[in-house]
């Protein structure tokens, strides 16, 4: 289950930094990076 | 295929890097929280073993926890306190590093396990905006300690279920409930991680033939099992009598039967799974209660808050809350002293032997506070 999870997570960081890097509108890619924080934390199990 | 410019990648490499300072920055102080409080065992620490000793499964696994033993110069019974069974309790944490850094034992054998839930030491509750330490004055330096989570880090156990079934009982909870310690006694071998730990200290109570085992609690000011010893029915006359001694040196206090239908919890399952005397005692903590006002570290040493002086006023509260609060000291002195009262009683009703030596008073850690029976730092 754990390894499910994290493979959630990390495709799902992959897919925001791919459309955070084609993204024209730089707030939206502010949000982007704001949403990367707390999944960049749970892949690497710290939070 | 929209164009991509080199003006908006730009602001994506700069936003990355900031993610990634940001992820480094917070990465530290949630890591932080993994790094133990150093504890200088007194004299009278005969051995210090883990609880993995008793149950290999927990080996190497943040369930894991030292366990102090303080072997009497004479054989006798033997007692078990647990503190940090929840770690956002720290008057059952600090109590049991009191115990470890001076109690000396003549008689019996004293185990101390001051992390209980070692894994929810490493995290704190979410929404909480509780402190991840506090400290405390010692007269040759400040000792610093962790305030933690009710429950297991959900880093260390995760997902949590809909609905916790217990498994010994069948009894539903809510499902964030399958990470308190308290509520999985009395724990599997093939488990989670936290039933697997109650399991380890079952095991110890069953392999060691402990005699007595108190586990430290607080509790909220509008909670009302507060200021309170719960005894499971096989303890109840060790109980009486160890709580009229508290009531003597001035202690109020009350005495409540463990419930026979609430399951998981040290009091009833430790008394029924295995052949210990299991009682449980609880303090007033405000920094945990639901109508306090800022959560800070002085809170958590000082529990002095303003909203429940007026709660008190309106007759909400199951203790008395005035403007002195409800210090560490005055709670640390509460549990140390029901610890003492609870091996005299063991004694007075012949019951067996044990006695420990060399510590302080009700009114000594009320008048000269914790600090002043601690170890210097480095000690």
């Amino acid at each position: 289950m754990l390894y499910v999870y994290l493979v959630l997570v990390a495709l799902l960081i992959v897919n925001i930094v791919w459309n955070m890097l084609r993204e024209k509108d730089v707030f939206v890619q502010v949000d982007a990076a704001l949403v990367l924080v707390p999944l960049i934390l749970r892949l690497l199990l710290i939070k | 295929m929209q164009l991509i410019t080199r003006h908006n990648r730009t602001w994506a490499a700069v936003l990355l890097v900031l993610t990634a300072l940001v992820c480094v920055l917070l990465a530290q102080q949630f890591l932080s929280m993994r790094v133990e409080e150093p504890i200088y065992p007194g004299p009278g620490v005969t051995e210090q073993r883990m609880l993995s000793d008793w149950f290999p499964g927990i080996k190497d696994t943040a369930a894991d926890t030292p366990v102090y033993v303080l072997q009497g110069e004479q054989p006798g019974n033997s007692m078990l306190v647990l503190g940090g069974t929840h770690p956002n309790e720290p008057a059952g944490q600090l109590s049991a590093v009191l115990l470890i850094e001076n109690a000396q034992l003549s008689v019996g054998t004293l185990y101390v396990i001051p992390r209980t839930n070692n894994s929810a030491f490493t995290t704190t509750d979410p929404q909480e905006g509780a402190p991840m330490r506090f400290t405390i004055d010692t007269p040759n330096g400040e000792r610093w300690f962790r305030f933690g989570s009710r429950a297991t880090n959900p880093v260390h156990q995760w997902p949590d279920p809909e609905i916790y079934v217990h498994a010994s009982s069948g009894q539903r909870l809510s499902g964030s409930e399958t990470r308190n310690i308290n509520r999985s006694y009395p724990g599997r071998p093939d488990g989670t991680l936290t039933e697997k730990a109650s399991y380890a200290i079952a095991e110890m109570i069953r392999k060691e033939n402990i005699d007595i085992t108190i586990d430290l609690h607080e509790a909220s000011p509008e909670y009302p099992t507060i200021n309170a010893v719960v005894a499971h029915e096989d303890a109840m006359e060790l109980a009486s009598w160890a709580l009229l001694n508290m009531q003597m040196e001035g202690m109020d206090i009350m005495l409540e039967p463990s419930p026979k239908n609430l399951h998981g919890l040290t009091h009833r399952e430790l008394g029924d799974f295995t052949d210990t005397y299991a009682v449980l005692m609880e303090t007033a903590n405000a920094s945990q209660g639901r109508l306090r006002g800022r959560t800070n570290e002085a809170l958590v040493v000082e529990g002095k808050d303003k909203f429940y002086v007026r709660a008190a006023q309106y007759g909400r509260l199951y203790v008395p809350f005035d403007e002195n609060g409800h210090p560490l000291n005055e709670r640390v002195a509460r549990h140390v002293t029901g610890i003492l009262q609870f091996a005299q009683a063991y004694n007075d009703l012949g019951l067996g032997a044990i006695a420990i030596d060399n510590m302080p008073t009700f009114t000594q850690i009320n008048e000269n506070g914790v600090g002043a029976y601690l170890n210097a730092p480095g000690e």
